[in-house]
């Protein structure tokens, strides 16, 4: 087992590999020369003060070392990432990414990790429920139901949202950010309950996608499962329903919703690109795209590897966990 | 589909049911005609298509048929008539040497120019004339549109004059190609004259006034059909293509009963050629519409048909307009921002104060500024002002009719899913099946690339590429299918693996046929299936994507708005209906293209059917 994992990270190191040359050769098609748009501001300004605007120019192209061809380009940037250490951002080089990176981390993993257990406490028994109920009134309506927020588009979930609990509807949740502006003068208890009412709306946000489809999953699931014989055995020796459903065909049903978490997590990753951008909250997914709009090629390398490097740990994490749930997946 | 049932078993006589083998396709359109929710679906999605498709039909300030005579349009032609003839003579007098010479300009001037001006130029450069005549030909052109719309409103007994300028102008091109520098001079001084007695002589009379001798003329009504002189012949291949879509089930079930006496091995070699019809047709028709239209449509728009009817620059005998009688991109400054005309609070005073809410105050409470307000123009053939049907979906900050751009919206949203689902259903069918027919290394290698590719963030790395190359509807789709075909590979690859141990395949190549051959014509038509299934989901997904990049402001500029670019227009929650109806569009489109999908996955895999 530790040298199936130990295998399964060597074997990250190509795909990461991959994957960030990928990035940077994508962002460097990229047509237009990111040095002038950079300096572009500042070098109006200096030039009516009389400064030599040409080196600054060539300052910034050798700073971010835009004047270096790609490979030798890439392996500065790998060398710098190998010590976390991700570069100073274009239009604030007094920050260095990777400290502001990890600030908005500590809000995007609590609110995509939240927003994961919500999905399948509220998806499982759904899911349970409607195989259970098979055929019934009840199966049509949630089946129905989920599809429906199986369709329904994230960013619109998000607008809607806010318009109807937002000011302009019935008022219940603040719609902006995760702090009111007074935040830091709060008590710790009212600081916890502002940021949890702030939280309410992207969480919610957030859920919806992931309840749909592990709901989906886990009656799929259970449906194949009801029809082994092990439960034709275990309803003939007279076991109630209840031991059957819960002992017999919950727990092995389990197995493929749990590797699901895998997928959903780089779903909520990318997808808090637009739940952070509608709601204003100061994540990783907000951070990329204002690094995006400020074509800054640090901030996005970071937060796509990262994100990245996130979801490989993800498949990991699921089939470990696939191991542990189920004893009969041996990796030799 | 059921017909084709009936007519195998109505041929085989009565109380002897012919017995026939189904194939792959009778399967599974005769599973998937089974199931009520594809069924609805199905149609509604033709539907939906057919709005974007006849969107100019349905929402254009064009009417579609116009009796009448129009001021304005004449009053344009007659004024430029001797100017469009000078500009004709000059050219002449100037020969040879004066193209040559504005040809060098012309080259000069795109030198000097840079980036989007440059590349705006060589555009207008391609249609540029190439030679003597050619350039000639522009200005006899022009002169032309300009006596032909004066025609059409002229009594017959003004013509002959009409006639003497065309005669005159043909001489003067005829004179310049020859080279011939007297005869220049006279056919330029005939058509100088004669544009000068079309100016002196036939003047409208405006509305109401009796026409003076000499001077000026009456005009005559007029028959036209302006949304039909602007149709593209791209407009027209997918008019009729839809239009043969749409009658489906009745010529089919003709071709298949009358003329293949519902036969059923006859009715599946018919197969091809129904598909083969569904092509052709269209594109003759489109071909045929180039030949009788022409490539541009050159047009002498001054104002609108429509604001000169309001103006009583117009008039009409008989005018019919489309169901919604505004244009996509015709704006309203006197309504601007307007609720849907049914909602409570929408109704506008003589003023153009609003009845109730915030923008009814003639004082702003907390400031005491006066407010300003306009009175709303109704133009001609638009609903009265607090009418429930004017704006049904309301207005933007320009105050263009929600709806009708949300109809043209639908062009460019639908045809974004449809286009990259194409692309990236090629590029991983191709991928997936090199994978999964050859195995080896090739398996090896594409597996790792599929494998770094779904570890991505696939929004945001298509997200970067537009926002990174700039937000085109071309990016967009391009970037759609570069990195969402890892899906498709998938599937393929592992359909190539089940099949390529087969019996057939292997007789296939044991016939050495070439392996191009065995994939293309023998393995690929039978893994298909799931192929179907996650096209239809990628429609789907293709559309959403396009949304939520337009929300974020890296969507499509064009003239022509897609319905994630309608959202955006105010973030405003006082706006609310901006954000509710073209993203409600979205969400229903996307719940039909789900529903058909889930419906021929279910009809595809019986194994999922139980669940």
């Amino acid at each position: 087992m530790l040298q199936y994992i130990l295998r399964r990270i060597l074997w990250m190191v190509p795909t990461m590999f991959g994957i960030t040359v990928l990035l940077m050769l994508v962002i460097s098609s990229a047509p237009g020369d990111p040095a002038a748009i950079a300096t572009a501001g500042s070098l109006e300004t200096q030039a009516e003060a009389g400064a030599d605007t040409a080196s600054t120019y060539e300052k910034f192209r050798e700073r971010f070392h835009l004047d270096e061809p790609f490979h030798v380009r890439y392996g500065l940037w790998v060398s710098d990432v190998v010590t976390l250490d991700f570069g100073p951002e274009f239009f604030r080089p007094n920050t260095q990414v990777s400290t502001e990176l990890w600030r908005r981390l500590k809000v995007t993993v609590p609110l995509s990790l939240i927003a994961t257990l919500l999905s399948y406490l509220i998806a499982l028994p759904l899911g349970i429920l409607s195989a259970v109920k098979r055929g019934t009134f009840i199966d049509k309506l949630i089946t129905l139901g989920l599809f429906l927020l199986y369709s329904l588009p994230t960013f619109w979930a998000g607008l809607m949202l806010m318009l109807a609990f937002g000011a302009s509807g019935l008022d219940w949740f603040p719609v902006i950010g995760l702090h009111d502006k007074d935040a830091s003068t709060f008590d710790t208890w009212t600081y916890v309950w502002d940021t949890v009412w702030h939280g309410v709306l992207p969480v919610a946000t957030m859920t919806y996608g992931g309840v749909a489809y592990l709901s989906r999953q886990m009656r799929v699931g259970m449906l194949e499962t009801i029809k082994q014989d092990y439960i034709r055995t275990a309803r003939a020796k007279g076991l109630d329903r209840r031991t059957i459903i819960f002992k017999h065909a919950v727990r092995n049903s389990l197995i493929p919703v749990i590797t699901v978490f895998a997928t959903i997590l780089p779903i909520l990753i990318g997808g808090s690109v637009l739940v952070e951008t509608i709601f204003n909250v100061p994540g990783m997914g907000l951070y990329a795209f204002e690094g995006l709009v400020s074509r800054d090629y640090n901030i996005v390398m970071a937060t796509v590897t990262i994100s990245s490097f996130m979801t490989l740990l993800g498949f990991l994490l699921s089939d470990i966990l696939y191991a542990v749930v189920d004893p009969r997946i041996a990796y030799e | 589909m059921s017909s084709e049932a009936n007519g195998g078993g109505a041929a085989g006589g009565a109380g002897r049911r012919q017995t026939y083998s189904k194939d792959y396709w009778d399967i599974v359109l005769g599973e998937l005609s089974k199931r009520r929710s594809v069924r609805l679906a199905t149609v509604l999605l033709v539907l939906l298509y057919a709005v974007a498709i006849y969107a100019p039909f349905l929402a254009n300030d064009l009417p579609l048929r116009f009796v009448g005579t129009d001021y304005s349009e004449y009053r344009g032609a007659h004024r430029l008539v001797t100017v469009a003839a000078g500009d004709l003579v000059r050219k002449a007098e100037q020969g040879e040497a004066g193209f040559d010479e504005w040809e060098a300009r012309e080259e000069e001037r795109g030198a000097q120019l840079e980036d989007s001006a440059k590349e705006h130029w060589l555009e207008s450069r391609a249609g540029a004339p190439t030679s003597f005549e050619a350039w000639l030909q522009l200005d006899r052109g022009s002169l032309d549109i300009r006596l032909e719309t004066m025609q059409r409103q002229l009594a017959p007994e003004h013509h002959a004059l009409l006639d003497t300028a065309r005669d005159a102008a043909d001489a003067v091109v005829d004179a310049a190609v020859a080279g011939d520098a007297e005869r220049v001079a006279t056919a330029g001084q005939r058509l100088t004259d004669a544009a000068g007695e079309v100016k002196g002589t036939l003047r409208a009379a405006k509305y109401g006034e009796e026409p003076e001798d000499g001077r000026t003329v009456a005009l005559q009504p007029f028959e036209s059909w302006p949304v039909l002189g602007t149709l593209t012949w791209g407009d027209v291949y997918f008019m009729v293509l839809w239009a043969l879509v749409i009658l489906l089930p009745v010529w089919n079930r003709v071709w298949n009963g009358l003329v293949l006496g519902g036969d059923r091995p006859r009715i599946r070699k018919a197969r091809r050629p129904k598909v083969a019809l569904l092509v052709v047709l269209p594109a003759i028709a489109a071909l045929a519409w180039l030949a009788v239209a022409g490539d541009d449509q050159a047009k002498l728009e001054t104002t609108s048909l429509k604001e000169a009817l309001t103006e009583g620059k117009a008039e009409a005998v008989e005018v019919v307009f489309p169901p919604i009688v505004f244009g996509m991109a015709e704006q309203n400054q006197s309504e601007t921002f307007r609720p849907p005309t049914w909602s409570d609070g929408a109704g506008i005073d003589d003023e153009g104060y609003y009845l109730e809410g915030a923008r009814s105050q003639r004082v702003d409470e907390a400031t005491g500024v006066a407010q300003s307000a306009t009175p709303v123009r109704v133009r001609y053939g638009e609903p009265e002002r607090n009418d429930t049907g004017r704006h049904l979906l309301g207005t933007d900050s320009l105050g263009r009719d929600l709806m009708a751009r949300a109809v043209w919206g639908a062009r460019i949203s639908l045809a974004v899913g449809l286009i990259s689902t194409v692309l990236l259903v090629f590029i991983g069918t191709v991928v997936g099946a090199l994978a999964g027919y050859f195995g080896g290394w090739v398996d090896i290698v594409i597996s790792r690339i599929i494998e770094v590719f779904q570890c991505f963030p696939v929004f945001f790395l298509i997200l970067i590429v537009v926002a990174f190359r700039g937000p085109s509807i071309l990016n967009i789709m391009v970037a759609i299918g570069i990195f969402r075909w890892t899906g498709v590979a998938r599937l393929v690859r592992a359909e190539f693996i089940r099949l390529r141990s087969q019996d057939f395949v292997v007789a296939s190549q044991a016939l050495g046929m070439t392996s191009v051959r065995t994939i293309f014509r023998h393995v690929l038509p039978n893994a298909m299936g799931p192929v179907l299934v996650a096209a239809t989901f990628a429609v789907a997904s293709g559309i959403l994507t396009e949304s939520a990049l337009s929300f974020l402001g890296f969507g499509v500029q064009l003239p022509v708005p897609s319905w994630g670019s309608l959202l955006v227009e105010s973030r405003n929650p006082e706006y609310w209906w901006i954000q509710v109806f073209p993203g409600l569009l979205v969400f229903v489109t996307v719940i039909l293209y789900n529903l058909v999908g889930e419906g021929v996955r279910d009809a595809l895999d019986p194994r999922l059917k139980e669940a």
